[in-house]
């Protein structure tokens, strides 16, 4: 073998290792959880302050004993609000000190998963609690169910604004209109990142 | 080696002038003595000096800490101990300067000069005997799984070299003669590979970057209150790791449990291995950088008096582990609260099993013809 084809077949094997090492470290990414849902979800508005954040993960989430490996940071506008976070299996459960006022809001998240590798994100959210009547949500009046479906409804962009009354001045229209906005963007860009 | 015996008398005579003139500058025996060894003898420490050697100086590559029971017999109890001290003392003098002990058998293994070190400590047991002293005993820490062998004996000895074959011919020799008078409970065997930000364990982080250096390592470990003047204590604790676990833990997850990056030993509140840990740092997502759980943040002497100098090493074998060993003057405010810490929170627990545990005061540097516990006035 002359040098120069005993440096080519090395150039080649270093190539083809690394290639092996590239994909070995997709599969090993893969295999680490994932959050699969949250309540509220990721840039959802929600009608009424939720007493707690649910976030559900893929896999069993460490939870060693006398620590929780779980740690959270929720802000209102950039400022942060006390909450504690309980782990328990596959979810973690925050729970805000204080009823969240109506306001964007972020949870930013780090779970440890059982092999030890540790996942951080966050998600956003929005509260936009109808300020006059706060009470009313409990009450009897046929408008509390249909406000439950409404987050779910609202990233479609169609009932929040039926359900608002004519009383709503016209810049919380135009806030609305943002919110919907931006919630069809994050649903359409969710899309379509999923048909990847 | 006819030579030896005078340079030695020279070294001493620096030293105890090192002493006299204020010797906590930042140094101990062995840097303060550095110049005089190596004009002396290159590859030989001093044995004799303010301190016991193998402590404030640097790391050697091997070590083996052995531990023994005494066997008591009739008569009186200090004078055997005082005996089994003035023995030791003739043995680690002679081996450290490259001599076999007396009737040596094999006294060319003594000979090449690899930095070896004897280093001798007592259980609270025999500072009972002798009448003076109280260090106690290490408490049961959480998830400790100790056995018999590797727990607290009467008399530890620990030796350290550059050279195995050197190393275990001293452990030999020294275990020959006090045949008798104690039985040798281990002899754990231990290797690192110190660098300039201390070693690779075996689940391949830097232990030690954060060790104390110069006159805050003298102070923590020598500093007074201590149990005895020149003298201190060594905890020793022997944790089993869980490598095959390990093996299933990304370099993320690896940071992650100990707050320093495997790679560089950088902690993940900065970018070098000099900045310190800063547990109120946040990332990006506005998350403690250093998770409250990790290693490092655990560990971190919350005061002065929390300082402890470590000095441990690796073993392989059946199974695979640290040798935990650190030398602090008092273990009630140091080792003791910290391992307490560790031991309830740490997040490398997952991943380690304690099976070993003692303490041990180790006796003040004694000068040519004194003895090791001497000062115990037995």
């Amino acid at each position: 073998m002359t040098v120069a084809t005993k440096k080519i077949s090395r150039v080649i094997a270093v190539l083809a290792f690394s290639l092996l090492a590239f994909a070995g470290s997709i599969s090993a990414a893969n295999a680490h959880d994932q959050l699969i849902g949250s309540t509220p979800k990721d840039g959802a508005t929600v009608k009424q302050a939720p007493e707690d954040i649910t976030l559900e993960f893929s896999g069993v989430l460490q939870s060693l004993s006398g620590v929780d490996s779980t740690v959270v940071s929720l802000t209102l506008d950039g400022e942060k609000i006390d909450a504690e976070a309980q782990t328990k299996g596959t979810k973690v459960t925050i729970t805000p000190a204080q009823e969240l006022a109506n306001g964007e809001y972020q949870l930013a998240y780090r779970v440890v998963s059982s092999d030890g590798h540790p996942i951080e994100n966050k998600i956003g959210f929005s509260v936009d609690a109808p300020q006059a009547e706060p009470t009313l949500v409990s009450s009897s009046e046929p408008a509390a169910p249909s406000e439950t479906a409404g987050s779910a409804d609202e990233e479609r962009g169609q009932n929040p604004v039926q359900e608002l009354g004519s009383s709503v001045s016209p810049v919380i229209w135009v806030i609305i209109g943002v919110v919907i906005l931006g919630g069809a963007l994050g649903v359409l860009a969710k899309f379509m990142r999923q048909s990847k | 080696m006819p030579g030896i015996s005078v340079d030695r008398r020279a070294l001493l005579g620096t030293t105890a002038a090192a002493a006299l003139g204020g010797m906590l500058t930042g140094f101990g025996t062995g840097k303060l003595s550095v110049p005089a060894a190596s004009a002396a003898e290159p590859g030989y420490r001093p044995f004799y000096g303010k301190y016991q050697s193998g402590i404030l100086d640097r790391h050697q590559a091997h070590a083996v800490f052995a531990g023994w029971d005494l066997h008591w017999r009739e008569g009186s109890k200090k004078d055997q101990l005082r005996a089994m001290l003035q023995m030791i003392t003739e043995d680690a003098a002679r081996l450290a300067s490259g001599r076999g002990v007396l009737a040596d058998t094999e006294p060319e293994m003594a000979q090449p000069g690899c930095e070896l070190t004897l280093t001798v400590g007592l259980g609270q047991s025999l500072l009972d005997v002798a009448g003076h002293g109280q260090i106690g005993t290490l408490p049961h820490f959480a998830g400790d799984q100790l056995e018999q062998q590797y727990g607290q004996c009467d008399l530890l000895i620990q030796f350290c070299a550059q050279d195995p074959t050197v190393l275990q011919h001293a452990v030999r020799a020294v275990s020959k003669n006090l045949r008798g008078l104690a039985s040798r409970r281990f002899a754990q065997t231990g290797f690192a590979s110190p660098g300039v930000h201390g070693f690779r364990n075996l689940f391949g982080q830097l232990d030690g970057v954060n060790n104390p250096e110069g006159e805050v390592r003298a102070e923590a470990v020598f500093g007074q209150p201590g149990w005895i003047e020149n003298g201190t204590t060594l905890a020793l604790r022997r944790f089993e790791m869980d490598l095959d676990g390990w093996d299933e833990v990304d370099t993320a997850g690896r940071d992650h449990a100990l707050g320093r990056r495997q790679a560089d030993g950088s902690p993940l509140s900065g970018g070098s291995v000099d900045d310190p840990v800063d547990l109120a740092a946040v990332n990006g997502l506005g998350l403690p950088a250093i998770a409250a759980n990790a290693h490092v943040a655990l560990a971190r002497p919350g005061s002065a008096d929390e300082v402890m100098h470590r000095r441990g090493y690796n073993f392989a074998g059946q199974a695979s582990g640290l040798l935990f060993a650190s030398y602090q003057r008092d273990p009630a405010t140091s080792f003791i609260p910290v391992q307490h810490r560790l031991a309830a929170a740490d997040a490398l627990n997952t991943w380690l099993k304690p099976v070993g545990s003692g303490l041990y005061a180790i006796l003040p540097g004694v000068a040519e013809g004194g003895y090791l516990g001497e000062q115990l006035q037995m």
